[in-house]
């Protein structure tokens, strides 16, 4: 592995200056040759894509980030098949649900490739804020990358909640009755509540966050995260000796292999339903990405519920400024990786206390 | 503009201008049909309620089939024949055991075309016994509730026909084919680079 001269400290280098600093020029222009403007190729400029960029880009820990990408291209094209049958009306969405897997062609199969889709997103979503973290790749000037990513992190939180909320079992109803409590809890979550308008249904209003307000935020959040790694370009000291165009060609590759991974995951091992939901009592478990959240409840109540997610959220996004370093400067200070473990751990174990845990009423503590 | 350029714009133009047309035909039918109108003297009931269904502005003297829909359950209430007005009037007894839900109702032509329909809520029977969400129901009632609700997976009878099974094994088999052919172009592509 080779090693660059550092930078001027400070200075924000821009997408020419990475690509040309390791003695790389940018842009290849027997590449742009092999690639005619008047071809399709050419009109869709595929040729923009043909920038150097680390050979380690197309190791499996930087693809993370691609392979949660891939993901929520799964998520968002079966969950357009599945909203052609889904009905968001409170008496209707259980029937639906069942219609879709008892009555849709291949209904039962998207419907599983969606929940497999959201665990594996939640899981490389997770474990490259983990390698992001551990590479210290969010210090100067990539710290809006790292906002915007967990950002990306809170909204599939939100997606994950809101759909499951939506399928009408009896996890649903009590995820429901929890972002009630939750939003009556929070200054200015009256939206989320039932008394909010009496012209649409909450679970209406929450289908429609899980289908449109959600997925435009994810949209917007992606963009932004991909054009400053774009501009910042990837974090590695190696000579940029590889093309972005075989990284995508790899990534293709390994999304292709995530995907048949999901339909067999699918095939094999289809998402279940609870039974109908009943109101007002607490019988089941959050999935288990929520556990933790679930732990903290069992914990100190309802308020835990809020507690959680803004000490985890909170500190992913204090990260930047608790290490105000450079890329190539200084290394981390030892407290803030103590930290970071210290969170991790606590996450874990939460999870970990979560699935043991006998299950408990929280709404009304 | 040279001569191929112009080729190129015009078969661009050709190819945008086909594939609008065969959108607009495969959508035709889509909007072929239901010109009547069907009312109902209530669009909220429950199960075992009457429903009085009337339909006016249908084709004269035609017979018609009328069904309530729901997305789990049809229930057929026979043929009504229109009158010389292309209207009719036809009382729909609803099942008991019909579980609440989102339904409609529809006049069904003898092509099998839905030629009206109206939408249909049903409530459940006691509506007030179930609690308010954001209220925690009383001891006693909780008792009761808790009997009710289950973490346990509903036993949900899903058939996956062999052809459906076909499809599956493809769609991987061809994942994973395509994937292994990208993943050799692109170690080739490195090697060549290298």
């Amino acid at each position: 592995m080779s090693s660059s001269a550092p930078n001027d400290a400070g200075a924000v280098p821009s997408a020419g200056t990475i690509a040309a600093h390791d003695g790389v020029v940018p842009d290849s222009s027997s590449a742009h040759a092999a690639v005619p403007e008047h071809s399709i190729a050419g009109r869709l400029g595929v040729r923009a894509l043909d920038y150097a960029i680390p050979p380690s880009a197309n190791r499996l820990p930087y693809m993370l980030g691609g392979l949660t990408f891939v993901g929520l291209l799964a998520l968002i094209g079966t969950g357009v098949l599945l909203d052609q049958f889904f009905n968001p009306e409170p008496l209707s969405a259980y029937d639906s649900v069942v219609y879709i897997m008892t009555r849709v062609p291949l209904g039962n199969w998207v419907r599983s490739i969606h929940y497999w889709a959201a665990t594996v997103v939640f899981v490389t979503l997770f474990f490259h804020i983990l390698y992001v973290f551990w590479r210290r790749s969010y210090t100067r000037p990539r710290e809006v990358t790292w906002w915007l990513g967990v950002g990306l992190f809170i909204t599939v939180f939100g997606l994950m909640f809101t759909g499951t909320t939506l399928k009408g079992d009896q996890e649903a109803v009590e995820a429901l009755a929890h972002a009630v409590a939750g939003a009556k809890m929070s200054p200015g979550g009256a939206v989320l509540t039932p008394d909010f308008t009496s012209s649409t249904t909450l679970l209406s209003r929450l289908h429609s966050l899980h289908v449109s307000v959600l997925p435009l935020v994810l949209l917007a959040l992606v963009l932004g995260h991909f054009a400053l790694i774009r501009v910042h370009g990837i974090h590695s000291h190696e000579a940029k000796t590889a093309r972005f165009t075989q990284h995508v060609r790899r990534l293709t590759a390994f999304g292709l292999f995530l995907c048949a991974g999901l339909g067999i995951l699918a095939a094999v091992f289809p998402a279940v339903l609870g039974h109908p939901g009943v109101e007002g009592v607490e019988v089941t478990k959050p999935a288990w990405p929520f556990l933790w959240i679930y732990a903290v409840e069992n914990t100190v109540g309802m308020t835990g519920m809020l507690i959680a997610p803004i000490v985890l959220f909170g500190f992913l996004a204090a990260v930047p400024l608790l290490d105000r370093g450079h890329d190539q400067g200084a290394g981390r200070p030892r407290w803030v990786m103590g930290l970071g473990m210290l969170v991790l751990l606590a996450y874990i174990a939460g999870i970990v206390y979560g699935v043991f845990a006998p299950q408990m009423q929280h709404l009304g503590m | 503009m040279s001569a191929p350029g112009r080729f190129t714009q015009l078969r661009w133009r050709l190819g945008v201008a086909l594939t609008l047309a065969a959108i607009g035909l495969a959508a035709t039918p889509l909007f072929a049909h239901e010109k009547g109108v069907l009312t109902l003297n209530t669009k909220q009931a429950a199960p075992g309620d009457t429903l009085v269904a009337r339909g006016s502005k249908l084709a004269k003297g035609a017979a018609l089939r009328i069904e309530i829909r729901g997305a789990l359950k049809t229930f057929p209430f026979g043929s009504v024949h229109t009158d010389a007005a292309g209207k009719f009037e036809m009382r729909l007894p609803i099942p008991a055991d019909a579980k609440p839900g989102a339904y409609r109702v529809v006049a069904i032509a003898s092509d099998g075309d839905v030629s009206a329909q109206e939408n249909l809520v049903l409530r459940p029977v006691q509506a007030a016994a179930v609690p308010s969400m954001t209220r925690m129901p009383d001891m006693t009632t909780m008792h009761v509730m808790e009997s009710r609700a289950t973490a346990a997976p509903a036993d949900i009878r899903v058939v996956t026909s062999s052809r459906a099974w076909t499809v599956i094994i493809g769609l991987i088999v061809f994942a994973l084919v395509g994937g292994v052919l990208l993943l050799r172009g692109a170690t080739s592509g490195s090697a060549r680079t290298a």
